[in-house]
């Protein structure tokens, strides 16, 4: 029989907060996570405003490791997730690592010291390795002395799903009992650049599934999750389970998606029918914002799952791409847990035909959810969650 | 657990060529191709490099390629050569898994330049930038609709890919997966990579390229991957020595390699991958394919599996050992033998 993946510890450090409380008060309340860019100039840009981890959630990483001090923003939100999700006695057999800019900022360096020609050997060295991409993941596993090997799978915004959905495929295969989950991306100016180039960002509010909507926003964000085999869980840490995963891929073109939602629909069934559910209670939809993924999106719910609430929290969060499907599944274990679901903020009028829970969070108890993430390259994953009942 | 893997076709681009055949043959000879320098515009030392022709006839015909970066190039060919090779691809049978370490650093390059001199970058390059690029171009110009994933690291995201693949096989669904592995040079790079100390001159050369090898079932083919290790971590805590004993002490469990190819070439680590196999493994012949095709991570770790099946294919070897150690600490390796179950009904 096949095994089950039960969640058992999740850490997550996002615009919302750092750890699963604050989170979990910010994500009922629709808080806007959005602020004006301060990382980097954004004179040139049309977007100027990202979902940042604030700076004093980040001071947490260096009270709890003072070597931390000097590691990027991203080594430091990893820092904060995994010491929230492991607890005394976790040491996993393998890692999966998501994200799509890694080691980004520090390529940036690279670059700029050699072109200003003022980079001492010490700096190219460091700058050098740190563009490893999973390389916070390996500072922080040095620091506990792990041993596991990392594998880090980068399918663009799709990521974080898609590494939950291998994790959760190790563990029903039997080839590990414990694996972490480590979805992460920090801002970096070259993405914010990219982005701003296509005219996907906007300079407006991110408004999800919303009329007028105008483009995404872009976030940061890192979330790890503990996973054990059910059967041999300790069942007082069992905060949910991945009862299935769904993968499709669609050659439409490069970025943008197939306006029937072709691949998004095939994703939402393969993972529905590798759990046997007909249908699930929320959908936590990918929701960026641009005038396409909503449209897309909401063609395949509408097509597939026409009644179900859906809401994207990207309205609150931003858009943080590798990290989305990982904080996103967090997110829906908090709401499963306090039996509501998150509200998508900013949104006026929606021309999605769906049941979005527009502005405020909804009380309802769910038991089963979806999340989606779709990325460019045609990625399109979904991950299905349920709460664990504890049997008496 | 996994099953075992069989290898149903493959394809290379090297700097050497693409025939596995040559390219044994020159590593039997000794001979390595003419090296070349690339020079860091803003100055410095040129560093060397084993340059690789791109084929851009791979994409003849195909819209999507016309504004991708040389990395698309060299993946597609080596993905058409190991499916013509196997002689068909049923495409809604069929997954995708790339690999990469580097990915498409012309284009992040020539971004982030632009970005700097002028404020902004083009539109037309950034989404090539993006690590799953190469694996979405890949994935329609064969038109695939299964999973296609891309796995990213050191050169053991060759193996990280060998490794999801078999999953997917094992998990159903597909009967076949096509594996690839790509890099592309740069300057940068080849600056970035002679200051940390993995090529030079003396030891490998940073090179580009690709390899794909398309997977089937076990009993689909007569050359398998018998055992895919799982993997290590090695850093401060845990070196590098031990963390590698451990993995080719695990892959030569289940019998004695009499081949090894290996994943270094003139560095510290190859020193110490040499070490470990000939104390686990004397009788295992080293071949260190690197000092001929030069170092092209991810593409290489393929390339390796391929000279090993190539080997046993050929008669020079009945278990190859594959082990493979990447710069960040890394630690993967497979072990190929010849599939004894071919043509045996599942």
């Amino acid at each position: 029989m096949k095994e089950v993946a039960a969640i058992t510890g999740i850490g997550c450090i996002s615009p919302l907060g750092v750890g699963c409380p604050q989170t979990d008060k910010a994500l009922r309340a629709g808080y806007d996570g959005i602020s004006p860019v301060s990382l980097f100039p954004t004179s040139a840009f049309q977007a100027t405003t990202a979902g940042h981890v604030p700076y004093e959630f980040l001071d947490l990483a260096a009270q709890a490791l003072p070597a931390s001090r000097d590691w990027t923003r991203a080594a430091q939100m990893v820092l904060l997730a995994m010491l929230e999700a492991v607890e005394e006695g976790f040491v996993p057999e393998i890692v999966i690592v998501a994200t799509t800019s890694g080691g980004m900022d520090f390529g940036q360096k690279f670059y700029r010291g050699l072109q200003h020609g003022q980079m001492s050997t010490k700096q190219a060295r460091r700058w050098t390795r740190g563009y490893v991409p999973h390389q916070p993941v390996l500072d922080v596993m040095e620091v506990l002395g792990w041993t596991a090997p990392v594998r880090t799978v980068s399918n663009a915004c799709a990521s974080g799903t898609n590494a939950l959905g291998l994790a959760a495929g190790i563990i029903a295969r039997g080839e590990a009992k414990r694996v972490l989950v480590v979805g992460f991306d920090a801002l970096c100016e070259m993405v914010f650049a990219g982005f701003d180039s296509l005219r996907a960002a906007t300079r407006e509010k991110c408004r999800p599934f919303d009329c007028d909507r105008t483009g995404l926003v872009l976030g940061e964000a890192a979330a790890v999750f503990c996973l054990e085999a059910l059967s041999s869980a300790r069942h007082t840490r069992v905060v949910g389970t991945i009862p299935g995963y769904g993968f499709a891929n669609d050659n439409h073109h490069l970025t943008q998606p197939e306006p029937g939602g072709t691949g998004p629909r095939l994703s939402m069934q393969r993972a529905l029918a590798s759990a046997g559910w007909m249908t699930v209670d929320y959908i936590n939809a990918h929701g960026t914002g641009t005038a396409f993924n909503d449209a897309s999106e909401a063609a395949a719910i509408g097509a597939l799952l026409p009644h179900v609430p859906v809401s994207s929290t990207k309205g609150m969060t931003g858009h943080t791409l590798g990290a989305a499907g990982a904080i996103e599944a967090a997110f829906c274990l908090l709401a499963m847990r306090g039996a509501y679901l998150p509200p998508n903020i900013n949104l006026r009028e929606s021309d999605s035909g769906l049941d979005i829970v527009a502005n405020t969070a909804r009380s309802l108890a769910t038991h089963r959810m979806m999340s989606n993430s779709f990325g460019f390259g045609g990625a399109n994953a979904s991950i299905l969650l349920e709460n664990f009942v504890r049997q008496c | 657990m996994l099953s075992p893997v069989s290898i149903l076709g493959v394809g290379c681009v090297t700097a050497v060529g693409s025939d596995v055949g040559e390219i044994w043959q020159r590593m039997e000879a000794g001979e390595r191709p003419k090296v070349g320098e690339i020079a860091n515009p803003f100055g410095g030392e040129a560093a060397p490099i084993y340059r690789v022709p791109v084929p851009h006839d791979a994409g003849s015909g195909f819209p999507r390629l016309r504004r991708s970066s040389n990395i698309s190039y060299f993946a597609l060919a080596a993905a058409q050569a190991a499916v013509a090779q196997a002689g068909e691809l049923d495409a809604d049978r069929t997954a995708l898994v790339f690999a990469a370490s580097d990915g498409a650093v012309v284009y992040t390059r020539l971004f982030y330049a632009e970005m700097l001199r002028s404020g902004t970058g083009s539109p037309l390059l950034f989404p090539e930038t993006v690590y799953n690029a190469a694996s979405s171009h890949v994935a329609a110009y064969f038109g695939l609709d299964q999973p296609a994933l891309t796995m990213i690291g050191d050169a053991t995201a060759g193996t990280d890919a060998l490794l999801t693949a078999a999953a997917l096989l094992h998990d159903g669904g597909i009967d076949r997966c096509l594996v690839v592995a790509a890099e592309e040079a740069d300057w940068l790079l080849c600056d970035a990579y002679r200051r940390w100390g993995l090529v030079s001159r003396g030891a490998a050369i940073l090179s580009e390229g690709a390899a794909a090898i398309l997977l089937g079932r076990a009993h689909a083919g007569p050359l398998r991957i018998e055992h895919q290790h799982r993997g290590a971590s090695a850093h401060g805590k845990n070196p590098l020595r031990a963390a590698l004993r451990g993995v080719v002490s695990d892959l030569c469990k289940e019998g004695p390699p009499d081949l090894a190819i290996l994943s270094g070439a003139g560095t510290r680590i190859a020193r110490i991958e040499q070490s470990v196999l000939r104390d686990l493994a004397p009788q295992a012949l080293q071949v260190a394919p690197k000092h001929v095709v030069g170092e092209a991570f991810a593409a290489s770790t393929l390339l390796q599996v391929i000279i090993a099946g190539r080997a046993i294919t050929a008669g020079h070897a009945s278990r190859v050992i594959v082990p493979v150690v990447g710069w960040s600490g890394q630690i993967g390796g497979v072990v190929l033998a010849k599939n004894e179950t071919h043509g045996v009904q599942a």
